[in-house]
């Protein structure tokens, strides 16, 4: 049972009525809903699982996530001295200590980004981007929730991300079924991020990119089906996807990806992935080694290298890729981090192209319950044969802020 | 093309390594009976870093000035000694390594070149915060020369680098990932032409 809703467009002031109400209704019963990082490795935290309703990272949070969230990674500023740890879980639901009925959990999350490049000079320019409005309903037949349905509304302003996605509309950014054969069987079937990689909630070299310059950009969420083994010290899953929903059938990716890791110590585990896709156009493969390592309480540090085929089935033409990124996150004090993100991304190794060198440097900070903050200095570098490249520079803040 | 793609097999090959023997040298996970020394006692290091810069060049052409910008990419050995204190702590190191450098294309005069060879040397030394027995942030100069002959096969054209010798301030992070190995991140303004980077992996002895 897939549910695809296509298209629900409104006039922008029709959708944010619908919104309002909505939100208000979800409130009743929102479960907080927060992110959490494969950083997060540093609070001992090593398998998704633990946190999200997806086994291998990313959306929602489930209820022990949450509480998890506010007693460890947000700062208790806010909190008098009197108020302990285990009496800020308790709240961590939207509506307080009271529980929400158990076969429905919902959320809101929004992430707005400004940034400015070139600040200081003549060629200085600023953008505000809705970077995410989104709607999570989670609901399971059961009260272990071996059977659930989880699902993500997002909002496409002005940027709709697939041909069939309008602007100022709602679309399903994800819908799946997630069983629970028994603790270590896990099966997901409908719309999801693919199982590859590190699930990094930024715009890296291989994860998340803005324009769909790999398979797994920010809206490259696929129909399919996932397997998921895990174990202790291990995880291992498989995944059959057929490209999204919204797109041209002959946009679609369709392939397979294996991703795995394996737990060396406490705290640091190693993995890879694997994945081949094509459509009408463009054949791609992909495969890499990730690394998560977690030093002191709250700081880690998390790397992918891997290389990324491109083949033009048109022309026949072959682009072999790499891409190295490394992120440290160094916490100073309970919700108070720095962030190191350094990568590097070449789209040929073979021939004559450019390789792009990215370093961004800054603070996330988690301040107040559902809240994050980010501030980060970007310096870009440019490699290329007979020519020369002055750095690049951009400011970033970003705010997120998840019910 | 094909020094370029081996030297970036060289480099996925020397990670493959680096992973490689940290998985021979697990993470801290002391015992009792465990004869390693303690963490202090390895203070000195061996490492590579990669390098990555820009700086100015002149270009003269017919009494006619340019500058361009060139970019820097290399390898160096690193040798480094600690100082630890209960919070704090200094350090020295010593540097050489050799890369490849581009320029051209951002003036009206006819000048491009890629892949000239270059080397370096310098010296590196600051203070450091102990955040964690595992994590060192600070600040430290960094002094490099760098020896390489920018050339025009064009007659009439001239190039002259504005400064081969170099000295700027950088902020330092540095992860001990096993009792053996630290990753070092450091970046600092060179000039107007950006930054210097400096990442590398360590090990300790």
């Amino acid at each position: 049972m897939i549910i695809i809703v296509k298209n629900i467009k409104l006039p922008p002031k029709k959708a944010s009525f619908v919104l309002i109400i909505f939100a208000s209704v979800s409130l009743f019963f929102a479960a907080q809903k927060s992110s959490a990082y494969p950083d997060f490795i540093g609070y001992g935290y090593s398998s998704c699982i633990t946190c999200h309703y997806n086994g291998l990272g990313g959306g929602a949070l489930n209820d022990y996530g949450r509480a998890l969230f506010a007693t460890e990674i947000t700062a208790r500023d806010i909190y008098p001295s009197s108020t302990d740890d285990e009496e800020i879980g308790a709240q961590s639901g939207f509506f307080g200590k009271s529980p929400l009925p158990w076969w429905i959990r919902p959320g809101i999350k929004y992430r707005g980004l400004w940034f400015q490049t070139n600040p200081g000079s003549e060629l200085r320019k600023e953008k505000y981007v809705n970077m995410q409005e989104e709607v999570n309903l989670n609901l399971f037949a059961d009260k272990k929730q071996n059977l659930s349905l989880i699902s993500t509304f997002s909002y496409a302003d002005k940027y709709p991300p697939h041909a069939d996605n309008k602007e100022w509309s709602w679309y399903i950014k994800e819908s799946y079924l997630r069983w629970k054969a028994n603790n270590n069987l896990w099966f997901y079937l409908g719309q999801m991020d693919k199982a590859f990689g590190l699930r990094n909630i930024d715009h890296t070299a291989a994860n998340r990119s803005i324009n769909q310059s790999t398979v797994l950009s920010q809206f490259d969420q696929s129909v399919g089906a996932i397997v998921h083994l895990t174990y202790s010290s291990w995880d291992f899953a498989g995944n059959l996807f057929l490209g999204n929903a919204y797109e041209l059938d002959s946009e679609k990716q369709k392939g397979l990806a294996f991703t795995g890791e394996y737990q060396l110590e406490e705290k640091f585990k190693m993995g890879g992935s694997v994945l081949a896709s094509e459509n009408d156009l463009t054949q791609w493969k992909l495969a890499s080694v990730t690394s998560r390592l977690g030093l002191t309480k709250g700081s880690s540090l998390i790397a992918e290298l891997g290389l990324k085929e491109e083949k033009n089935k048109t022309t026949s033409t072959r682009l072999l890729g790499n891409y190295i990124w490394i992120e440290s996150l160094i916490s100073l004090r309970r919700g108070y981090n720095l962030i190191s993100s350094i990568e590097t991304s070449k789209k040929d190794l073979t021939n004559s192209s450019s390789e792009n060198l990215k370093w961004s440097l800054g603070a996330m900070i988690f301040p107040l319950p559902r809240t994050e903050l980010r501030f980060m200095v970007v310096n870009s570098k440019t490699y290329q044969e007979a020519t020369g490249h002055f750095d690049n520079w951009s400011l970033q803040s970003q705010a997120h802020i998840s019910y | 093309m094909k020094n370029k793609m081996l030297s970036q097999i060289v480099v996925l090959f020397l990670n493959f390594l680096i992973s490689m023997a940290l998985l021979m040298s697990m993470p801290q996970t002391a015992k009792a009976e465990d004869a390693n020394p303690p963490e202090d006692s390895k203070n000195r290091s061996i490492g590579i870093s990669t390098l990555q810069w820009s700086e100015s060049l002149k270009i003269t052409q017919s009494g006619t000035s340019e500058n361009e910008v060139a970019n820097y990419s290399g390898i160096s050995l690193n040798l480094r000694k600690d100082m630890s204190y209960p919070l704090w702590g200094w350090f020295y190191e010593g540097f050489i390594g050799q890369g490849q450098a581009n320029s051209g294309g951002n003036t009206s005069l006819n000048y491009q070149k890629d892949k000239l060879n270059f080397s370096i040397f310098g010296v590196h030394s600051g203070l450091f915060y102990q955040l964690s027995q595992q994590i060192r942030m600070g600040l430290s100069l960094l002094a490099y020369q760098r020896n390489m002959d920018w050339n025009s096969a064009t007659p009439g054209v001239s190039v002259e680098s504005i400064s081969a010798f170099n000295l700027m301030p950088l902020i330092d992070l540095s992860l001990s990932i096993s009792r053996d190995f630290a990753f070092y991140q450091e970046i600092g303004p060179l000039n107007s032409e950006g930054t210097f980077w400096k990442l590398g992996f360590a090990y300790k002895f």
